[in-house]
């Protein structure tokens, strides 16, 4: 990103910087914590509701970008049956804050996948129109599950994607002023924040590395898998075994940032107005891909992990989505019952490549 | 920058008419009163309200903009086919698109022109073979190779009547079986075995051919052994829909959206393709 603008904000000063976020119009989406120690991102009235020190949410926040479910428009029919159709209100004005770089790495995806990415899709686009996104750097590795050190583009400070970002430097967050909306920020922040010194880079970079290294060392693993499987050089009973352990449960990709598959259902209100919605769809899922006719192409659990994992780190999807669909937040290996989360698969495909060489 | 658009265009079912037991051609005629351009081989995404929306390929000529028709083979577990089968004249349905890239006929000009249709296949080439006899100097043989089943299961039959006997056009049916229809006299035996008799000069032919999967093997045989290249024979593909704007994920094969970088594909692009 050029032409980013670095302040310094005193950790002491947060609080008042996020009431200043409240001052403005916009709905203000935060990290909070719920009765029995859940830490999930939802609307806030009040400074005292928003948790700032957490690891990462189980549910992105990308959610509020792609919702599990939204309305694509409801009808009417006329005395007739004639059809009138409203399309869903405008988006609601938004400052998401507290994103992990992994789900602003995220959100990039889905920007070049629903808008770069013609056609584009308008109710996506008008969403992300409306939404200000406030990363908060990581200081540690957010959860044990991370691994977003060995993702393309990824660690845990974001390069790009966000609009502010705010990265915890001891007693001080060293805020970066990236865009437009991200300025519109910074102009409530004015008296809490002063210029940062050239410096504050440096001691941040030492810290990067740091919880870099910390991190899940299976950066190779990651390599060699994109190569395996972009080349179809994968042994089969790899993924007949990856298959075995699979439950066919969707879960990996009900939680994954990146994954963006929908279906689409009509729903009746009465006989004359209904709705036609969309909600997240699985390709783990043996009736993703299920014809009119009963066939389904995918039909084995093998056949679709093998799916999901070249569909995210073959190289012929990066060349159209610009990056590989995966962003290290470590939610499969959180959520996956049969232990063949990303880090895992990328190990038994690497696994299956010496195998077949020897 | 090209928008995808969520909310279907009203179309009003002008007349129905039964093919087969199983399939039914509705004429749709837009209500909006907006052109509706399409190539043929592009396909719509068709709605019944309330009940959902499913992709059907555009069976009538691209020459008319203000109404098109497709048409529908009940699925009994099918909601979108069922609920289709039960609309009457006059009843309104939803549509979105054209969306797809259809044939390239226009990059076909002097050739001669192989069609293969199997079964429920015509539909999907039905635009293509109007547009062929419509621009007919601009092509040099057409033919057109049509098996089904049982005589009972030819979709178009007045259509394919009117052929045999056209100078436009050579037009060669096959039924799988009699069955009951002791009245056919025509050709019985598989699609390929039309290939036997038929004299075309391959390296000019391109070829069209969809149909069910479990045909294209051998009619790609048949194809190659008439010396039609692999890039000069052209597929329609079917797979599950949802957007038909490459978006909900469900068409892929590989890395290819059956929606949006097809669904017409040649043999040489399909044999590139990864994966189930």
């Amino acid at each position: 990103m050029n032409n980013v603008e670095r302040y310094v904000l005193p950790a002491a000063k947060l609080g008042q910087a996020l009431d200043a976020l409240l001052e403005l119009p916009d709905q203000l989406i935060a990290p909070v914590q719920a009765a029995r120690g859940d830490v999930h991102f939802e609307s806030v009235e009040g400074v005292d509701q928003i948790q700032t020190d957490y690891g990462n949410t189980l549910v992105s926040p990308i959610e509020y970008l792609l919702p599990s479910q939204e309305i694509m428009f409801e009808y009417r029919l006329g005395p007739q049956g004639q059809p009138e159709f409203t399309a869903p209100a405008a988006p609601p004005d938004r400052i998401i804050f507290g994103l992990r770089p992994c789900d602003v790495a995220a959100i990039e995806y889905a920007d070049h996948f629903y808008v770069e990415r013609e056609p584009i899709d308008t109710l996506y686009a008008a969403r992300r129109q409306a939404t200000t996104l406030i990363a908060l750097a990581c200081a540690e590795p957010a959860n044990e599950t991370c691994f977003c050190s060995c993702c393309e583009g990824g660690g845990p400070v974001s390069e790009s994607g966000f609009d502010i970002q705010l990265t915890p430097l001891g007693d001080q967050y060293l805020v970066e002023v990236a865009t437009e909306k991200g300025q519109r920020i910074a102009q409530q922040w004015q008296s809490l924040v002063k210029p940062a010194a050239d410096e504050l880079l440096e001691v941040r970079e030492a810290q990067t590395r740091e919880v870099m290294e910390q991190q899940l060392e299976i950066e190779s693993y990651l390599a060699a898998a994109i190569r395996r499987i972009t080349a179809e050089k994968v042994n089969p009973d790899t993924w007949e075994a990856i298959g075995h352990d699979c439950y066919s449960c969707g879960g990996c990709s009900y939680l994954c940032p990146v994954c963006t598959c929908y279906d689409v259902v009509d729903v009746q209100y009465d006989d004359t107005s209904g709705a036609r919605i969309r909600r997240t769809d699985s390709c783990r899922l043996a009736g993703f891909v299920r014809e009119a006719t009963g066939h389904i192409p995918r039909a084995t659990a093998s056949s679709r992990a093998r799916w999901y994992a070249y569909h995210k780190l073959s190289y012929d999807y990066h060349e159209q989505y610009g990056r590989y669909g995966c962003v290290g937040c470590g939610r499969c290996v959180i959520t996956c019952l049969g232990q063949i989360d990303m880090p895992a698969v990328c190990a038994r495909v690497r696994q299956s490549e010496t195998e077949a060489a020897s | 920058m090209e928008q995808v658009d969520h909310i279907p265009r009203p179309a009003i079912i002008e007349s129905i008419r039964p093919e087969t037991p199983t399939e039914k051609t509705f004429a749709l005629r837009f209500t909006d009163g907006e052109p509706f351009n399409f190539q043929a081989g592009q396909f719509c995404m068709l709605s019944v309200l309330g009940k959902g929306e499913a992709p059907f390929c555009i069976a009538s000529s691209p020459a008319r903009t203000d109404a098109i028709k497709v048409t529908v083979r009940h699925y009994p577990g099918g909601e979108v086919t069922s609920a289709l089968h039960e609309l009457t004249k006059g009843d309104y349905v939803g549509i979105r698109g054209p969306m797809g890239n259809g044939f390239p006929l226009q990059d076909f000009a002097g050739r001669d022109i192989l069609v293969v249709a199997g079964g429920i296949g015509l539909p999907a080439v039905q635009a293509s073979l109007l547009y062929l006899l419509e621009h007919r100097s601009d092509y040099r043989n057409v033919t057109l190779l049509y098996g089904a089943r049982t005589p009972g299961d030819r979709v178009y039959k007045d259509d394919l009547a009117e052929w045999e006997q056209s100078p436009d056009i050579v037009c060669k049916q096959t039924v799988d079986m009699k069955g009951d229809d002791d009245s056919w006299e025509g050709h019985v035996g598989l699609i390929t075995t039309l290939f036997e008799a038929l004299e075309i000069d391959g390296p000019q032919t391109s070829a069209i051919i969809v149909g069910p999967a479990v045909m294209y093997p051998f009619v790609v045989a048949e194809c190659r052994q008439k010396g039609i290249a692999d890039e000069n024979m052209y597929f329609s593909l079917e797979r599950h829909m949802k957007c038909g704007v490459g978006k909900c994920g469900h068409c892929t094969i590989g890395d290819k959206y059956v929606c949006l970088d097809g669904p017409v594909f040649t043999y040489s692009e399909m044999q590139q393709m990864k994966g189930e």
